[in-house]
């Protein structure tokens, strides 16, 4: 799972608090991708003028036959056939919306763990919108895993700070993680649940058929 | 599985890999908002191998990740034994800096039974039906 998945989930629980409705706005045309974009922009500017209060996330969908698709959800019931009114002026085909159960919600994040396509680079595949909702963001994800327990206890101890020699601290945690592993070592910690700082050089080495640690 | 039930699926086609089970951890893995306090969790299994993909000696680290049924990482009891040989069947695999990583596919990690010794194996076996003899 990508922390932008794991953000849009996140978003959904924070947004879905009642009923949520998804919308799928398509065209009836194929279309440049660029183009899209615009049109989308513009239905989005009609929707929030029409109904100010309107909170939600859309997602972008290219998909295999129709092009692009617009997946939007919002957690206010709107007037289906205005809306359409909207579309059709912002140059949209198609507007279907059916109702959706809050733990239904994250089942639009499987378009964001498709591998993304070329055109969509330095896009943001889905987007928060409307006033008064903070929506989960992917800067403020923290990953809990293994790797991310073994690389804090390090960042600590060697008081890693900034950028600098990156792969040479990837090496030292993978190097950590697989003796965490094959020891049983709690995670963060050496030999004996003992903080990296006190354990000896001998310690945090592999054993004799082993390569020695990266430092 | 046996040696030539192995070699059958490497005929296959199949991206597996062999090697020694060092050992596993079971973690809660996910992501926290750092705002909301929300939170994603899943239960995810990584083993470690011993095996010669690249070099004569490679440390692989092979992610399985569980249902989403399982929430209680502490009850996940890995089966495998110590210093026995399986076969992984694989996903996917990535080479970073000289390590290898890979993600399990759905069918369970298979123990080789190892009775037969290798050079034997290469005599004693028939061939894959409609195959071609892999030995020179």
């Amino acid at each position: 799972m990508t922390k932008s998945k794991a953000a849009f989930i996140i978003a959904t629980r924070i947004l879905g608090k009642q009923q949520l409705y998804m919308w799928t706005f398509t065209f009836k045309d194929l279309l440049r991708i660029k183009d899209t974009r615009k049109h989308w922009n513009h239905l989005l500017t009609l929707l929030l003028r029409t109904w100010p209060e309107l909170q939600g996330l859309r997602v972008f969908e290219l998909h295999k036959e129709h092009g692009l698709h617009v997946h939007l959800l919002t957690n206010r019931r709107i007037d289906v056939n205005k809306a359409r009114e909207l579309a059709i002026q912002a140059g949209w085909g198609r507007v279907h919306v059916a109702r959706m159960p809050k733990e239904h919600a994250g089942y639009l994040g499987k378009y964001l763990s498709k591998e993304r396509p070329e055109c969509f680079k330095r896009w943001r595949l889905w987007a928060a919108f409307g006033k008064g909702w903070e929506p989960a963001k992917v800067k403020d994800m923290v990953k809990e895993t293994l790797f991310g327990e073994i690389y804090r206890a390090c960042q600590d101890w060697m008081e890693w700070k900034g950028r600098g020699k990156f792969y040479q601290r990837m090496d030292t945690v993978r190097h950590l993680m697989i003796l965490t592993i094959q020891n049983g070592w709690k995670p963060g910690y050496g030999p004996g649940d003992k903080p990296y700082w006190m354990c000896s050089r001998e310690e945090l080495v592999f054993g004799p058929c082993g390569s020695e640690a990266p430092y | 599985m046996t040696l030539f039930e192995l070699l059958n699926e490497t005929y296959r086609g199949r991206l597996l890999l062999v090697g020694e089970y060092r050992g596993s951890k079971v973690e809660k893995a996910g992501y926290v908002d750092k705002k909301s306090g929300e939170a994603i969790h899943y239960v995810r299994v990584i083993h470690l191998i011993e095996s010669a993909c690249i070099g004569s000696f490679d440390s692989v680290l092979l992610y399985q990740r569980l249902s989403v049924a399982v929430e209680d990482f502490e009850k996940v009891i890995v089966p495998y034994l110590k210093g026995r040989r399986y076969v992984f069947f694989l996903a996917g695999f990535k080479v970073d800096r000289g390590l290898v990583s890979g993600s399990l596919a759905e069918r369970l990690p298979e123990l080789i039974e190892e009775n037969e010794t290798v050079a034997g194996v290469g005599l004693a076996l028939p061939l894959p039906s409609g195959g071609a003899s892999l030995i020179p």
